[in-house]
């Protein structure tokens, strides 16, 4: 793939105002004990706007606990957190789902009674302070229409009116994603992907990921290595609760620390 | 898990000081010899006969001169004339049993005065005792008119017995009557007897009975004020508050009042607090073996089981069934081995009906705690109506006879030998689970089980065996707490429903799954609770309690040990 | 011919399951109608206006719990919130016994029992606002959603769930039923409230009172009933759907789940409250036995039997229920074998256990497996796994 695509800048190679301004999330100087055992230990970390990027390590490394701590789900022990520049110190993850953060879970996370359009509908941004408005209110033509093109996209649209569990597991993911699109946030935070998908799912979820990029900041945490190169974008090594390695993908397979730790030989 | 074990450790060691007796007064109940009567027995005998006369004064002059023998037996011998349980058979005085099956025509025979049985006169070795019939018997009673006489001197005699609890108890009784004409008698204990405790009371005995006489010099009272002070003697309070109160009292006299009711009440106030801990800390076991089996079973396998107070009762119910079975009755009968066997046999049988539950109704609802809380309860309701309607709805069950009464561990501060008992149970018990769960193979292979089933099943492990082994403990551990409770509890069919719900409380304070915290949890709402009852009433101590426990995880929604990571999304 | 036969039952299934609640409000209708012929005595229809005054108890707990997901324990206090306060109104205006106090109020009948040798006993304050009817019913309905606001408020915000909220809501039942059993609190303690003779003005005893109280129940559950099933279609009926289903997911889509959950909490309450209102006049008594917490579980065993997440089973499980409460708790005779009363414990735990191991979703599975005649139950999406 030919892409004209700017060289990789670590945070390190950044001024601290220009982290400020050129992050979207930014870590610094991050701890996550728990119980005496450190989760997550980052010097630095940030995640520009509208960028792509994948997170990967060992099993245990701490990329599920860094994006606990940037969706609000753990507190961090120690460090700031940084969005859009400024300090957010804890927050939770209510408050943080309505400043812009997106979250897919490892295991796909939706309402199971719900159909596919109703599951979809919950997802609308604006609706979910008003108690009163979710009881008299109905959806708008506007919405529906939204809700259907997301549907087109992820090809749920002859589901629409299935109960979310009867759906096959890639269709779950990318239910999931959909209503994270809908609530137009600008970072998603994307935990395996591709796990359990069939081929033709796999790439049907790397073209998803990959057309969002632009509009959203993306973090997608994988292990599948065929899945990762597709996505073409930068990658971050995490080990043992640090970074160990930034870049895009060809320097981290030739980084020998990384193939070590990690790739295998 | 370190500081966890850390924490357990000062509980206890704090227990420990707690029961530390205070160098004031150690005084156990030890048995002493008795004091002696200075008349020689066979002159007693024949007193004692006299009681079978058929003339009136003679039987009076008897008993008045038996009062003055100072021979502690004569007392057991006047108080069965009182009762009528004296007989007059063949020139001897003596006192009956009835045999057992022969619907009490049939009697063996003891001396009145010694106590000692009566043989027959070719003993064989199989039926050594003498039996007579009833009607063989002549039975002597105390006439309305010699009543009094008789109290009176039974009163008198029980100073001289051989028993020094009997002693200790006359010794207060003659004090809290207000008659002063025991004050002879007393100091004469005072000097003579050979407890200390009998003593210690003697001497309140007699200062009480001087500080209220009116007639009595000034400064004897008030030598009797200050000596009662100085053993902050809880019997003199209300004595000495109502001379205070009554305008007639010398200033003098007065002044020392003052000083001695601020000395007892500061002495009972601590002994108050004291025993408000000690309160506590019983009922904190209580909880704590009650909640021991339930946390096991919810932390260990996410399983309520509302149906745990019925298996506490079942335990219950197993104790009664060996006491029936060892003939253990109180007080005739006192078959203590009993109680060990019970605390086995409950074990085992609660840990079968929990074996029982598992395997039929638990194993298909893992995963579904409030689906296993409805079901168990419905096995609760049946192990309710069974019982019930097979023991009808209330049974007694006896305790041991080295269970009842207590240790006076220093001045007035009463531990009760059950409380005790139940106290030391829990230890053992909470000691048990622990090494079981953390340094045995077993235990291993428990936790394993809960943390990963999956992986735990792929290395070998026999999951359901697990499960089930699990349950039967905690199940098991039920029926010791519902062998315990019999000690200080009466025996229904629903004893288990007035448990369950401080059960749970417990659990949930504590944190799910940490012994630990089961411990701290039911010590903390014990003690707490025993705080709040005398400022409000029990029942809205009560309140208290459960509105503590609704705020309190308010604040620490997973209890004070929380399990943290990965498993806190249960 | 049979084609033909099929075609027919498939017709009455199909009927059977869109007409469903038209037939169970005319079956209701027909009671009275029944009565009005002399087939069935006064009394049944007061049974059945009980019973009916419990389904909007487990209406109620549907709502938490078959729709939100959360096991309440406390329905029977929220009931006895609601029938203390009609009892109390009942009271006033009952009983011969009582006297004016010196504040000219007459002390209620049940009342005065316990204190009658206490000298310058007064109404007390609390009791007031009952003498009046609208006041009363107000307050029954107010009261409980108040205390469940207040209960939802801190729990909910704490984030306790599941088990932990099951428990402490036995708690506070217990806690309440404590209270309410001291005679130190003047709500005549374990003797409960008795002596009703009136209800404005109607008397109890009479058999056009009780017929028209029954029918007053039918009509509040068909509302109630109606206003439930508003809830549910609408958006936040999804919502609480969605809470039970996968909260975090709720959370994280920006959602205040405690919001909605002191919503449906209240309101629910504010039901239960309800159905003690109309209970208190059909039983003629009312006391703390009403809430323990035995009767909380009783609840969740209807709705559980009846089919939870379906607001039909919650009524049909009680009725159910308690019929066979009625009639196995009468001695008969089997084919020579002895039913005793006492055998009850034993069907209702049995109950219990077979409801939750082998119909989770109770007999409202049955009911739509029998009338369920669309294609719609059967998933056919493609690409599935």
């Amino acid at each position: 793939m030919n892409v004209a695509r700017k060289p990789f800048v670590r945070p390190q190679e950044l001024s601290r105002d220009g982290r400020l301004t050129s992050f979207l999330v930014y870590l610094e100087a991050v701890t996550v004990v728990f119980d005496g055992f450190k989760a997550l230990d980052i010097d630095l970390f940030g995640v520009y706007h509208n960028e792509l990027r994948v997170v990967i390590g060992p099993n245990g490394a701490g990329k599920t606990t860094m994006c606990d701590v940037i969706s609000g789900k753990t507190r961090l022990t120690q460090g700031k957190l940084f969005w859009h520049g400024n300090d957010i110190g804890t927050v939770h993850d209510i408050a943080m789902s309505r400043m812009g953060v997106g979250r897919k879970f490892q295991t796909p996370s939706v309402f199971d009674s719900l159909t596919v359009f109703e599951n979809l509908e919950l997802a609308i941004p604006n609706r979910q302070r008003d108690l009163l408005r979710n009881l008299w209110g109905k959806t708008t033509a506007d919405e529906e229409a939204k809700i259907r093109q997301l549907m087109d996209r992820v090809n749920l649209t002859k589901q629409s009116d299935l109960q979310a569990r009867f759906l096959s597991h890639g269709q779950r993911q990318c239910l999931e994603i959909s209503m994270l699109v809908l609530a137009e946030p600008d970072l998603l935070l994307v935990d395996e992907p591709a796990a359990g998908l069939s081929d033709e799912e796999t790439a049907l979820m790397a073209d998803l990921l990959l057309e969002l990029r632009g509009q959203h900041a993306i973090v997608v945490i994988e292990h599948d290595m065929d899945f990762v190169r597709r996505l073409d974008a930068g990658v971050t090594v995490l080990n043992e609760g640090k970074i160990m390695a930034e870049g895009y993908m060809e320097e981290i397979q030739a980084n020998p620390e990384v193939v070590e730790a990690y790739l295998g030989r | 898990m370190r500081s966890e074990f850390a924490r357990f450790a000062v509980l206890i060691s704090l227990f420990g000081v707690l029961m530390c007796p205070k160098p004031m007064g150690l005084l156990a109940a030890t048995g002493d010899d008795t004091l002696h009567g200075s008349v020689d027995e066979a002159l007693v005998g024949a007193e004692l006969l006299k009681l079978a006369d058929s003339d009136g004064e003679v039987r009076r002059d008897a008993i008045q001169w038996l009062a003055n023998s100072k021979v502690g037996r004569v007392g057991d011998a006047l108080e069965a004339y009182r009762l009528g349980k004296l007989y007059f058979w063949q020139g001897k005085l003596v006192t009956a049993t009835p045999v057992e099956g022969s619907g009490s025509k049939y009697l063996t025979l003891q001396d009145a005065l010694t106590g000692q049985p009566i043989y027959q006169a070719e003993a064989t070795l199989l039926d050594p005792l003498l039996v007579v019939a009833k009607a063989d018997l002549k039975s002597l009673v105390a006439s309305r008119k010699e009543r009094p006489a008789v109290v009176d001197a039974v009163r008198v005699l029980a100073l001289y017995a051989e028993d020094p609890a009997v002693r200790l108890n006359a010794v207060k009784k003659l004090g809290d009557l207000r008659n002063a004409d025991y004050i002879d008698e007393l100091e004469e204990v005072c000097n003579q007897d050979s407890n200390d405790q009998v003593i210690f009371r003697a001497k309140e005995s007699v200062a009480l009975l001087q500080l209220i006489d009116t007639k009595k010099d000034l400064t004897v009272r008030q030598h009797a004020a200050k000596e009662l002070g100085e053993m902050a003697s809880a019997r003199a309070g209300p004595l000495i508050e109502d001379l205070l109160e009554n305008e007639n009292t010398d200033e003098s006299l007065r002044k020392v009042c003052q000083q001695s009711l601020a000395q007892i009440e500061s002495y009972q106030g601590v002994v108050r607090i004291l025993g408000y801990i000690f309160s506590g800390l019983s009922l904190g076991s209580v909880l704590i073996l009650m909640a021991l089996g339930l946390a096991i079973v919810f932390g260990q396998m996410g399983v309520i089981n509302m149906a745990h107070g019925e298996l506490m009762m079942i335990g219950a119910y197993t104790t009664y069934e060996v006491q029936q079975a060892f003939g253990h009755s109180m007080p005739d009968n006192p078959v203590n081995e009993f109680f060990w066997v019970a605390l086995v046999v409950s074990f085992f049988t609660t840990a079968c009906v929990g074996l029982l539950m598992e395997k039929l109704i638990v194993r298909h609802l893992y995963g579904r705690p409030l689906e296993t809380l409805l079901a168990t309860w419905g096995v609760g309701l049946m192990l309710i109506q069974i019982v019930r309607i097979r023991y009808g709805d209330n049974i007694g069950v006896n305790s041991p006879t080295w269970l009842v009464g207590g240790v006076e561990v220093f001045q007035d501060f009463h531990l009760p030998y059950n409380r005790l008992f139940i106290i030391g149970l829990t230890v053992v018990c909470v000691a048990f689970v622990y090494l079981l769960l953390n340094h045995t193979k077993r235990g291993l292979l428990l936790r394993a089980t809960v943390q990963n089933r999956e992986i735990a099943a792929t290395l070998g492990v026999n999951t359901q065996y697990e499960d089930g082994f699990t349950f039967a403990f905690g199940a098991g551990l039920a029926g010791i707490a519902g062998c315990g409770l019999t000690l200080i509890g009466g025996v229904t069919p629903d004893m288990g429903q007035n448990y369950i719900v401080d059960s749970f409380l417990v659990v949930v304070t504590g944190g799910v799954g940490e012994i630990a915290g089961v411990v701290c949890a039911g010590l903390g709402l014990g003690v707490l609770n025993k705080i709040l009852e005398p400022m409000f009433s029990t029942i809205w101590g009560k309140v208290l309690i459960l509105a503590f426990v609704v705020a309190f995880i308010q604040y620490r929604p997973a209890g004070l040990f929380p399990p943290k990571g990965r498993l806190a999304d249960v | 011919m049979f084609d033909k036969a099929d075609r027919i039952l498939t017709l009455v299934r199909g009927a059977l399951h869109k007409y469903a609640p038209g037939i169970a409000v005319a079956c209701g209708i027909s009671i009275p109608c029944f009565y009005l012929a002399g087939w069935i005595t006064i009394d049944t229809v007061n049974m059945l206006g009980r019973y009916l005054a419990l389904a909007l108890v487990a209406l109620s707990l549907d709502l938490v719990w078959g729709y939100t997901g959360m096991l309440c324990l406390c329905q029977s206090f929220f009931f006895a919130l609601g029938g203390y306060a009609m009892g109390m109104y009942l009271a006033h205006h009952g009983g011969p016994e009582g006297i004016i106090d010196h504040a000219g109020w007459k002390i209620p009948a049940c009342l005065y029992i316990l204190f009658s040798d206490v000298e310058g006993a007064l109404t007390p304050w609390f009791w007031k606002p009952f003498y009046f009817l609208p006041a009363t019913i107000a307050l029954g309905l107010f009261i409980p959603a108040f205390v469940a606001s207040v209960i939802g408020f801190f729990v909910f915000r704490s984030r306790v769930r599941g088990v932990f909220f099951a428990v402490l809501t036995q708690a506070v039942t217990l806690a309440a039923w404590l209270v309410f059993c001291m005679n130190d609190m003047k709500l005549c303690g374990t003797n409960g409230l008795t002596r009703f003779d009136r209800l404005a003005g109607f008397p109890l005893n009479d058999e056009k009172t009780r017929l028209g109280l029954y029918i007053i129940t039918l009509a509040a559950l068909v509302l109630v009933y109606w206003l439930c099933w508003l809830i549910i279609k609408s958006r936040l009926g999804r919502v609480l759907v969605a809470i039970r289903d996968n909260e975090t997911r709720l959370r994280f889509a920006g959602y205040k789940p405690y919001l909605f959950k002191m919503f449906v909490f209240s309101v629910s309450a504010m039901i239960a409250g309800l159905g003690g209102m109309l209970y208190a006049p059909q039983m003629g008594i009312f006391t703390p036995t009403n809430m323990e917490v035995r009767e909380s579980i009783l609840v969740v065993v209807w709705v559980a039997v009846g089919g939870r997440g379906t607001l039909g089973g919650a009524v049909a499980g009680t009725l159910l229920v308690n019929l066979l409460y009625n009639y196995l708790t009468s001695q008969h005779e089997f084919m020579g074998l002895v039913w005793k009363p006492d055998y009850w414990p034993f069907v209702l735990g049995s109950l219990f256990i077979i409801v939750v191991l082998f119909c989770p979703d109770g007999i409202a599975t049955i009911w739509k497996r029998l009338t369920d005649v669309s294609k719609k139950s059967a998933p056919q999406s493609e690409g599935t796994r």
